[in-house]
């Protein structure tokens, strides 16, 4: 039986073949520290990070490379910047679609710190309007944090329009880009937005084990890990510029070289012909599982408004039996239950049983999303 | 004399600025080695950069084109390895 992998959302599974070699070649070839040591294969570890490094900019439109740092995942990226900026005592402006990896250093740093968690409500395909968020602000507001796209119902949020406001009223604004990075262009030289977390192995086509933070000029979080750095050696104190600051210990550099070659071919390729490629597939899917009757789908349906997740359930049968169903007898393979967003089901009535979540991306097939359709007529 | 060495080290805060200068030395053709930094001279940034001494006018130029922050460092014939 054919694998049909449908969980791009949580990790893209095939990567372009380039990224494999370049792991490959960094473990058996290159293999040292990056930014330690001055002999020959420490000089090449390093020009790995920093061909990375100079990749994700160029992706991001980031003028200086060094305002992006490398994390291990999103949820770290999201964590430096949360626990960097939050002011004790002041207000967190979110959203009632995030992940947990946003609501759970919240929540830690409201009970640490005393903050006062204020969230914008969304609307019932999961969008939150930027009206929502005007009249949540007020003067002790130290931050604002929302997602790009919510990795339950995939709807795409308006980041711009937040990022204009939180501008207006001088609030830093933080964007989770766990969704989007490589799945939709963001070009942050136009994009009001402070700082944007991103993770590696999913629409980047990265290895697991990557992610980072791009920060822009003039914000300065508290670093998350203090240590070695390779520089300013003589000092016991954590370095003030960028990347160093951030980049504690020494780093995922297989994966960062993974990373680079799969940044290289998005460059090449373009996310926006990606994207067209991915749309394609999500109408077809969208339109098959809107003529099942016993489906009920959540979320926006048209690809304008949706990343590329299709969240559903089916009428009187528990969500698990339908995705090990859905595995066991047509090798289809999907997210089932919370997503780590209990949040946005409550929000959406399906909490705590949850919903089936296909989540397409690159390499998934018109006949993917036909096996899933077909598949589904017949459960 | 001071300052006159046949050879100059460039010296950096960081491992990214050293990279990032290599870069642009080299696109600009002008012929640099990496190398550690002795520790008389700093105990920043442990990799840095050698150019010959007819080339140190040129690559201060270049690296000041590519923003990125170093110091020119001569380095002793006598005690240069």
């Amino acid at each position: 039986m054919n694998i049909v992998y449908l969980d791009h959302a949580a990790t893209s599974r095939t990567k372009p073949e380039c990224v494999y070699r370049a792991m490959d070649r960094f473990m058996r070839e290159i293999g040292a520290s990056p930014g330690r040591s001055a002999h020959a294969p420490g000089l090449a570890a390093g020009r790995v990070v920093a061909d990375t490094r100079r990749a994700a900019a160029a992706l991001f439109g980031v003028a200086d490379p060094a305002r992006v740092v490398f994390t291990l995942n999103c949820t770290q990226a999201l964590n430096l910047a949360l626990r960097g900026l939050a002011r004790p005592g002041s207000d967190v402006v979110t959203t009632s679609v995030e992940h947990n990896s946003v609501m759970r250093p919240l929540t830690a740093l409201a009970r640490e710190r005393g903050l006062n968690l204020v969230f914008a409500a969304a609307d019932e395909e999961g969008m939150t309007r930027p009206g929502e968020l005007a009249k949540r602000l007020t003067g002790r507001t130290s931050l604002i944090v929302m997602t790009h796209a919510s990795n339950v119902t995939g709807a795409i949020q308006p980041i711009d329009e937040w990022g204009h406001l939180a501008r207006e009223r001088g609030v830093p604004f933080l964007v989770d880009a766990a969704q989007t990075a490589g799945c939709l262009p963001i070009d942050l030289s136009r994009l009001p937005v402070d700082l944007l977390a991103f993770s590696g192995h999913k629409g980047l086509l990265g290895p697991q084990g990557t992610g980072g933070l791009f920060i822009r000029e003039g914000f300065d979080p508290e670093p998350l890990m203090h240590g070695g750095t390779g520089s300013a050696s003589s000092e016991i104190a954590q370095p003030a510029w960028l990347p160093d600051r951030y980049e504690s210990g020494t780093p995922n550099t297989p994966g960062l070289a993974g990373l680079g070659a799969a940044i290289g071919f998005l460059l090449e390729r373009g996310v926006a012909s990606v994207r067209e490629r991915v749309c394609a597939v999500g109408e077809a899917l969208a339109a098959g599982l809107a003529g099942l009757p016993r489906v009920r789908l959540y979320g926006p349906r048209g690809m304008d408004a949706n990343v590329g997740i299709f969240a559903f359930t089916v009428d009187g049968a528990d969500p698990a039996e339908v995705a090990s169903a859905l595995e066991t007898r047509h090798g289809i393979m999907t997210r089932v239950g919370l997503q780590c967003a209990p949040c946005a089901h409550r929000a959406m009535g399906t909490f705590p049983s949850g919903t089936i979540r296909a989540g397409i991306g690159y390499g998934t097939t018109m006949a993917d999303a036909e096996t899933l359709v077909n598949a589904l007529r017949v459960l | 004399m001071a300052g006159e060495g046949e050879e100059w080290i460039v010296v950096f805060e960081s491992t990214h600025a050293a990279l990032a200068a290599e870069r642009a030395a080299r696109r600009a053709g002008v012929p640099v080695r990496m190398s550690p930094v002795p520790r008389r001279i700093s105990t920043d940034c442990n990799t840095g950069m050698r150019v010959p001494r007819e080339h140190r006018h040129g690559l201060e130029l270049v690296l000041r084109g590519a923003n990125v922050e170093c110091r020119f460092v001569p380095l002793d014939p006598e005690t240069r390895h």
